[in-house]
């Protein structure tokens, strides 16, 4: 029996972008389908709607991208193969409907399809980075009442001795140029390692710390010491306009900012904090029921927070380790790999009276069993990125 | 429970007859605008001319689950245990009956198993060979040796990893 025309496109579209290639042989109809650009973008919408066979990719600033294979526990590597020297520091600024974003020296942003290995280098007049005092923050996402891609910077806004805010600026695909957005007035820190925003619904997040009270004292000159509440910077890329979320209210805002980790997990956003105790929560965004509010005598969003999973502390870890989702997957187990802690250690964790000898690198936790179980990723080497990605056939060229 | 004002009966293309509750006849978009167009009419029988009666059947035992399975998870884990019944009800069916599943499925407009059938046969196809491809649908080749090895060559590395069924 011969399927009808429509039939077989909304079959194919559900079929993987990487094995989509290799049907293009089967005839010409085929050829011509999987070759438009009408079938690409239904493919696109398909996949960015239903987050349909999405994976996580492991990267470092090494030229290679891993592709986590979780039914099999092992990665794929894809080497990034646009056509730059070999030198290393190309570093993954997002993935959006098959694309991702590289900046590579802090020079160049590129967006390559791994699929079809296709690039496209931004002509961008000025560098990537502004390096100023502070941390440049890069996010990139898409904006599908445009058919837009941008790319966000967020740096310090610094002149010479006061922070005067955050300076925001848009790269959009349509006008291939930089526009400066309104100063952020918000004290708000960009702390830690210039993170790349994790993008849920059109918006990218960063945590980010946010001065509740500054308080000077005199000691042989001035100092100012600040008193700070962690929160999420929302982004939306439609509206072009921030908003500060405030983190759930079981959790005490003034833990310091590496108890916390932002998550972009199956299409919503997830933040993750360490328990003193060692035990880790995690926390699910409704990223529909905002409410306004005004706190620290600055507008916030209040949001709908669930505790999707709590796990228990991993006693078989020594103190200067700690686990760290990796990937939630689809039987609802949970990903996590093993992190070294730098700069801290916490005593007040549960310890087990003897460490066994054989530590793993990663582990599943299963929230029905409440149970760990040790595994292997076969092929995994070192990242400290991770990107969910799906495959599609988009050319960076067709916008 | 209902009664029998909320049955409907489907025909299949053999004129064989299936009483369905209306909670489960309505996710068939053909079914709920028919009894629309006839509404006042005491006769509650839809002709689903082209539908093989296998079809019919695994249609509604999809539909009554996915009814049941919703009523009863209304405070949530609906979508979980739904996906473990598609699990089981897509292993009972044949792949090549996944065809004709689907046309007729298409033919009742039923969105929702509507995807789980597409679904079921990309994955079922997705580490084919093309000749199983080819074969699967009734496609004839028609490119040229020239063009096939053109083709081959420029997608060279999409044929890995390739199982031939």
């Amino acid at each position: 029996m011969a399927l009808p025309r429509h039939l077989i496109s909304h079959i194919l579209t559900r079929v993987p972008a990487p094995t989509l290639r290799r049907f293009k042989k089967n005839c010409k109809q085929w050829g011509s389908e999987i070759g438009s650009s009408f079938f690409v973008r239904k493919q696109v919408d398909y996949v960015s709607r239903t987050r349909y066979r999405e994976g996580a990719v492991l990267s470092s600033s090494a030229r290679s991208l891993q592709f986590l294979d979780c039914e099999n526990m092992r990665v794929e590597l894809r080497r990034i193969d646009f056509p730059f020297d070999g030198r290393r520091g190309v570093s993954v600024i997002g993935s959006c409907n098959g694309l991702f974003c590289l900046a590579w020296m802090d020079k160049v942003l590129v967006l390559w399809n791994p699929c079809t290995k296709v690039c496209r280098d931004f002509a961008i007049s000025g560098p990537v980075v502004r390096r100023h005092y502070g941390l440049n923050w890069l996010g990139f996402g898409y904006d599908g009442t445009r058919d837009e891609y941008k790319i966000l910077r967020l740096h310090r806004h610094e002149t010479a001795q006061i922070m005067e805010g955050t300076q925001v600026d848009i790269f959009s695909s349509k006008t291939n140029s930089w526009k400066e957005l309104p100063i952020l007035r918000w004290e708000i820190g960009l702390v830690g390692q210039s993170q790349p925003g994790t993008l849920v619904d059109h918006a990218l997040h960063w945590l980010v710390e946010y001065v509740t009270r500054w308080e000077n004292f005199e000691i042989d000159g001035i100092f100012r010491f600040k008193t700070v509440a962690k929160a999420i910077l929302r982004f939306d890329l439609v509206e072009e306009k921030p908003s500060l979320i405030l983190i759930p209210p079981d959790i005490d805002c003034r833990h310091p900012l590496y108890e916390f980790e932002l998550r972009g997990f199956g299409g919503f956003l997830s933040l993750t904090h360490h328990n003193e105790e060692g035990h880790i929560d995690m926390w699910r965004v409704g990223l529909d029921k905002f409410k306004e509010i005004e706190r620290f005598s600055a507008k916030f969003l209040t949001a709908a927070w669930t505790k999707i999973i709590t796990i228990p502390c991993m006693t078989q870890l020594p103190l200067n380790k700690r686990l760290e989702p990796l990937w939630l997957m689809e039987d609802g187990k949970l990903l996590l790999h093993v992190q070294k802690i730098y700069g801290f250690i916490t005593k007040k964790r549960k310890r087990a009276e003897e460490i066994s000898v054989e530590q793993k690198k990663f582990y599943v936790y299963d929230p029905k069993s409440e149970e760990f179980s040790g595994c292997e990723i076969k092929g995994c080497k070192f990242f400290n990125r991770i990107t969910a990605h799906s495959h599609t056939l988009l050319s960076p060229n067709s916008f | 429970m209902a009664s029998t004002d909320d049955k409907v009966i489907l025909k299949s293309s053999e004129g064989e007859c299936f009483e369905v509750d209306m909670a489960v006849a309505s996710h068939l978009q053909i079914v709920k605008s028919v009894l629309e167009d006839c509404e006042g009419s005491s006769d509650k029988v839809v002709s689903l001319f082209i539908v093989e009666a296998k079809y019919v059947a695994m249609i509604i035992e999809y539909y009554k689950n996915y009814v049941e399975l919703k009523e009863k998870h209304e405070e949530g884990g609906f979508e979980e245990k739904l996906k473990e019944f598609e699990k089981q009800f897509l292993e009972q069916i044949d792949k090549k009956e996944l065809k004709g599943l689907v046309m007729a499925v298409n033919y009742l407009n039923a969105p929702a198993l509507f995807d789980v059938v597409c679904t079921a046969i990309a994955k079922h196809i997705e580490n084919k060979s093309v000749e199983y491809v080819r074969e699967y649908f009734g496609i004839v080749n028609d490119f040229t040796a020239e063009e096939e090895a053109q083709i081959r060559e420029e997608h060279r590395w999409a044929y890995d990893g390739v199982n031939d069924d």
